[in-house]
Order: structure tokens, then C-alpha cells, then sequence
């Protein structure tokens, strides 16, 4: 398809989605909350707030306000944040297979935070874990960066190379650090790892959702320095662009996206690769609508994910970031058959 | 005499210990097509990366419209300056229309341009350049030399009065090529000025207004094709296994490779 115009249809029917797909994830659980009492609850907490909405919808307000809506704006958050991150880096180095997890920023922001939770530092306030997995995200965006800077750096496979050894590298100091972990830090560092929205917690939020949002609303803005940027850089710089100053904001933007989500959600694999991609697909590579769609359909596939984390063995749960690593691993699969039926990834 | 579009005084750059361009002084007038020709490693790459900013400079310095193109802001050396490198490409499938459409960066700073305007310069452009049959496709199903088409609508777009072209021709066939040539030497005849890297010595002889001669990162000549395209400086750039002769009709120099 040559030219990608969004209809208002496909922005109607993301917006529908997205509304029905939050109200069901209200409403599904061990505890059943009607979407009509969902609906009810809000009407009252806008109207009398919440005294008026825990007095007209009891069940519904400590259910939905306390644990539900937190581990929904989680994931909310965590899947908009990736997806961005992931169509940034994949603009940023023009390359369809980049993501924060292939590049190893996950994995330095993945350390940092097992650095806060084996020192203590993370039960000592909700601060503390987003500046952790952000040193951590920011050391090894600072290698990428440092390596990326040089031409052929940009090559698809020297790239997919430096983020394994950087992941491999980062991998071992994690498990070195856990073996001096005690017993308890070593079950909350696993409980983490697996990457899940059970246990979010409006607190837990408080730092890195403003980070986020203003985050998302600076890379918007970039979204023309992209499309520039995807030509190559000689050309994007003979169109106008500062190079270096772009190429330093984008991957700044991308680390604090990733870091915040992990802060966040843990290390949530695949989403940040794989919505963008998919996205490309459906509405083309111009990052004016690339951007919005992507962080739209990251917060859509993590909350379907987490909906079936929460079905799929109910009354118990299956992390979520469990179900997008399998998905994500299919769909890389999916994308080398792709690749050799095509020649291409895109 | 009008003020130089670009003026270039002992420009130097060395790159560790290596001199890649020593004391590079030119100058571009308003409405002139000039060529840059040398061997391949000769530096016309490097000098094209250096005038375009895109790559600094050790000494010296390079004026655009006499202001020092290290103090230019981004925008203003991009609405004065355009630059084709030798390479670009892109992983992402942006449609023709999309790629030549990028080219309007530098106006919609100071414009508000609507999407009609934008679509009807771009079809223009890419009628101009003999290429509007392919506004429908993408720019990654396109073949090298239609790529190098779409990427030259794009600098027309642009519209600064100065244009660097790093190798335009080079994966064109003969017809694309004089069709690029003859659109270049349009847009100079209407007052615009280009200075173009270029490998095809007859092309250069053809269309250029003045020839710059450059090997080793210097330039060794100067001047109209005919007095730059000589046997000596020829015999001495490219070898022995290159013919020189005059065209019957125009009087132009033709240089061909021959067999021993």
C-alpha cells in the first residue's frame, strides 16, 4: 500500500477498542464488577468523589479504585511507554528490528533495578526503583550511543550484536549480584523479573507517571525529525536537522520510556519491537501516526495479555510478561519466515 | 560583482595524521553549474561532506552568502544550502509522495504549507524529473537509480538557491542521467547554482560551466572543461588507457576508456 491515510475510521475503532477493552478489564476478575456498576462508580466519583462513590458502589469502589484501576493505568502506562521506546529506537537507528530489548537498554535498566531491590534501596520509598532501572537504562544507552555514533554502527546485525553482548554482559553481573542477595531479596527479584502488573499500586506510580506522559508528549513533537532522520543522516542533516542534537534527545526519550515502564511493570519483553512493527504495517512508516498508533496498540496488546494472563488459569494468574514473551517469540518467528519468504523485514 | 553564493578559503581537514583536504579555496556565483571531478579517494566526497557542514573542517573557512556556515543555524544553512549525498537510503517503506514530501521541512518552519500545495509541488517536481509514474510506490521497491531520482525531486523541493550534489549520476543510466543534467542546468539557467561531484567526464564537460579538478585533496585545476579536460591532466589522473578528443560538432572534449 503506497500511501497511508488514516480514516477516522481506524481512529474511531482504536478509541472504541481501547474504551471497551479498559471497561472489561475492570470488570473481569475473581470478583465480578458489572460494567454498568463500573460505569456507576465513575459517575459518582466525578459527581460526589469518593466518599459518595464508596457509599453508592461499596464492592465496586475497593475493588476497582484500589486494585484494578492501578494495575490498569499500569499497564497502560508500561505498554505506551515500550511501544514508543520501541518505534523510536526503530526510527532513531532506521532499523525495523531495533527495540529497547534488542539494543540491551532494557537489560541495563533490568540491572539497575536489581541493584535497588538486592541493596535495599527499593523498599525504602517508591522513588527510589525508577532511579535505579534509569542509571541503569542511561549507562547502556550511553554505550549504544557512543557505538552508534560511528557509521557503520547503523548496520542491522553490528547492532543486534553489540545489544546481545551488552544483555549477555549486564545478565552475568545480575546474576552475580543475586548470589549475594538474601533469601527474601532473591524471591522479590524473581517475583519482578517475570515482568507483571499484579501488585501495582497508585504509589508505585507516582514518579514515573508524569515522567511518562511528558515523556510521550516531547517524542510526539518529534515525530517529523524522525521521518527525516529514517532517510539517512547526510540527507536529514542537508533537509535541516541538527544530527546530533536529535539522535541525543530520541535516545534519551527512549531510555526514560523504558526505564519508567520498568520501574513500572518490570521487564516486559517484546512489546516495544514488536507493536511498532506491527503498526507500520497497518497505518505506514510516517512517524506522525506511527507514534500515536504504536503507543495505543502497546497499551492494547498489554492489557488483551495481561486479560489473558488473568483467564488463561484462573483463579490464579500467569504473568503478563510471560504471555508477551511468548507472543513476541512467535511473532519473531513469524518475522524471519517472513524475511525469507520476502527479503524483507518491513 | 554579486555577492558569491559560496566561498571556500583554504579549507583544510585532516582526518588522525592523514591531510584529506588541503587549502581548498572556490567560490560558486549565483545561476553557475559547476563540477567537481577527480579519481575515485581523490576527497570530492569529503569536500562535499565539509561544505554541506555535515563534517567539520580542521582550518580554513567556508562562507554561504558571506556568513560563515559554523554560525549558520540548522534552517538557515538548509533554506540557503541543499546537499544530495552519495548514499541515502531507508529501512522504512515511505511512499515516493512521503520521501519527496520531506523535502518541505525547511519551508513549513516559516510557512504554513497545506497538503494540496505539498502534493502538487511534489507531482511537479517529480514531472520535472521524469519519474511522476512512480509516485504511487514505495521508496524501498524502487531500483538504485530511481531511488537517487526520488532523493533529487526531493533537494528540487527544497528550494535553496545553492545545491551540492554528491555524485547524482552514478547509478543512472545515460537517458536518467542527461535527463537530471539538463533539469540542474534548468534550474541554474533560472538563477539557482549547483556544484555537483561527477565521475562521467563527457556529462561534466557538457553541462558544467567550470570544472574543478581535484586529487589527493587538492585541487590541481581549475577553470572552462576544455582547459581543465586536457591530455596531461587527464594522462596524469586516470591513466594512459583513456582516450581524449575533441567532439567534430560541439568542440567539447570527449574522453572514453580504450583497449590495449
Amino acid at each position: 500500500m503506497p500511501f497511508y491515510r488514516l480514516t477516522s475510521v481506524q481512529i474511531l475503532f482504536s478509541v472504541l477498542l481501547f474504551c471497551g477493552l479498559f471497561l472489561l478489564y475492570l470488570s473481569f476478575g475473581a470478583i465480578h464488577i458489572p460494567i454498568v456498576d463500573i460505569l456507576a462508580l465513575f459517575k459518582a466519583y466525578l459527581v460526589g468523589g469518593s466518599e459518595l462513590a464508596l457509599k453508592e458502589q461499596p464492592l465496586a469502589s475497593a475493588v476497582v479504585i484500589h486494585i484494578r484501576l492501578p494495575r490498569a493505568c499500569t499497564a497502560i502506562l508500561a505498554g505506551g511507554a515500550l511501544a514508543l521506546a520501541g518505534a523510536c529506537t526503530q526510527g532513531l537507528f532506521k532499523n525495523p528490528l531495533a527495540s529497547p530489548d534488542v539494543l540491551g537498554v532494557s537489560a541495563g535498566s533490568s540491572f539497575g533495578a536489581v541493584v535497588a531491590i538486592v541493596t535495599g534501596y527499593s523498599f525504602m520509598g517508591p522513588i527510589w526503583l525508577p532511579i535505579f532501572t534509569t542509571v541503569g537504562a542511561l549507562a547502556a544507552a550511553a554505550v549504544i550511543y557512543t557505538l552508534a555514533s560511528r557509521h557503520a554502527s547503523t548496520q542491522i546485525l553490528f547492532l543486534i550484536l553489540t545489544g546481545l553482548a551488552l544483555s549477555s554482559l549486564l545478565g552475568g553481573a545480575r546474576m552475580g549480584l543475586l548470589l549475594m542477595a538474601q533469601q527474601y531479596e532473591m524471591s522479590q527479584f524473581v517475583f519482578w523479573a517475570m515482568g507483571g502488573l499484579d501488585g501495582s499500586s497508585w504509589s508505585q506510580l507516582i514518579w514515573p507517571a508524569p515522567i511518562i506522559v511528558i515523556v510521550s508528549i516531547l517524542l510526539l513533537r518529534e515525530s517529523r525529525a524522525l521521518n527525516l532522520l529514517a532517510l539517512g543522516e547526510e540527507s536529514a542533516h542537508g533537509m535541516g536537522l541538527n544530527i546530533k542534537q536529535t539522535r541525543f534527545k530520541l535516545l534519551m526519550f527512549a531510555t526514560l520510556l523504558t526505564a519508567m515502564s520498568i520501574a513500572v511493570a518490570g521487564p516486559i519483553g517484546f512489546i516495544g519491537l514488536m507493536v511498532p512493527h506491527l503498526v507500520r504495517l497497518i497505518v505506514g512508516p510516517r512517524h506522525e501516526t506511527l507514534l500515536p498508533f504504536s503507543a495505543v496498540f502497546g497499551v492494547i496488546f498489554l492489557l488483551v495479555c495481561d486479560l489473558i494472563g488473568r483467564w488463561i488459569i484462573a483463579p490464579n494468574e500467569l504473568k503478563v510478561g510471560i504471555i508477551t514473551s511468548f507472543i513476541g517469540g512467535c511473532y519473531f518467528i513469524g518475522l524471519i519466515i517472513r524475511f525469507q519468504r520476502k527479503g524483507s523485514f518491513v | 560583482m554579486s555577492v558569491a553564493l559560496l566561498t571556500v578559503s583554504q579549507l583544510s581537514y585532516k582526518a588522525g595524521s592523514k591531510h584529506l583536504l588541503t587549502d581548498i579555496s572556490l567560490s560558486i556565483q549565483p545561476g553557475e553549474l559547476v563540477g567537481i571531478i577527480g579519481p575515485n579517494g581523490a576527497g570530492k566526497s569529503t569536500l562535499m561532506k565539509c561544505l554541506s557542514g555535515f563534517q567539520g573542517y580542521s582550518s580554513g573557512e567556508v562562507l554561504i552568502k558571506g556568513q560563515s556556515l559554523t554560525t549558520l543555524s540548522d534552517i538557515d544553512r538548509a533554506r540557503d544550502l541543499s546537499y544530495l549525498p552519495q548514499y541515502s537510503d531507508t529501512a522504512f517503506p515511505f511512499s515516493v509522495m512521503e520521501t519527496v514530501g520531506f523535502g518541505f521541512h525547511v519551508k513549513q518552519q516559516t510557512q504554513v504549507m497545506s497538503a494540496q500545495t505539498i502534493t502538487e509541488q511534489t507531482i511537479d517536481a517529480l514531472t520535472l524529473v521524469g519519474i511522476s509514474h512512480l509516485k504511487d510506490r514505495t521508496i524501498t521497491a524502487l531500483s538504485g537509480g530511481e531511488k537517487q531520482l526520488v532523493h533529487f525531486s526531493r533537494l528540487l523541493v527544497q528550494g535553496a538557491p545553492l545545491m551540492l550534489l554528491d555524485e547524482p549520476t552514478a547509478s543512472l543510466d545515460i537517458g536518467h542521467e542527461s535527463q537530471l543534467m539538463n533539469v540542474l542546468y534548468q534550474a541554474c539557467q533560472q538563477g539557482k547554482s549547483a556544484l555537483v561531484a561527477i565521475h562521467n567526464l563527457n556529462t561534466a564537460a557538457e553541462f558544467c560551466d567550470r570544472l574543478i579538478l581535484v586529487d589527493q585533496g587538492q585541487i590541481i585545476a581549475e577553470g572552462k572543461p576544455n582547459d581543465v579536460l586536457t591530455k596531461e591532466n587527464i594522462h596524469r589522473l586516470y591513466h594512459d588507457l583513456v582516450m581524449v578528443s575533441q567532439h567534430t560538432e560541439t568542440g567539447n572534449t570527449i574522453v572514453s576508456p580504450y583497449k590495449k
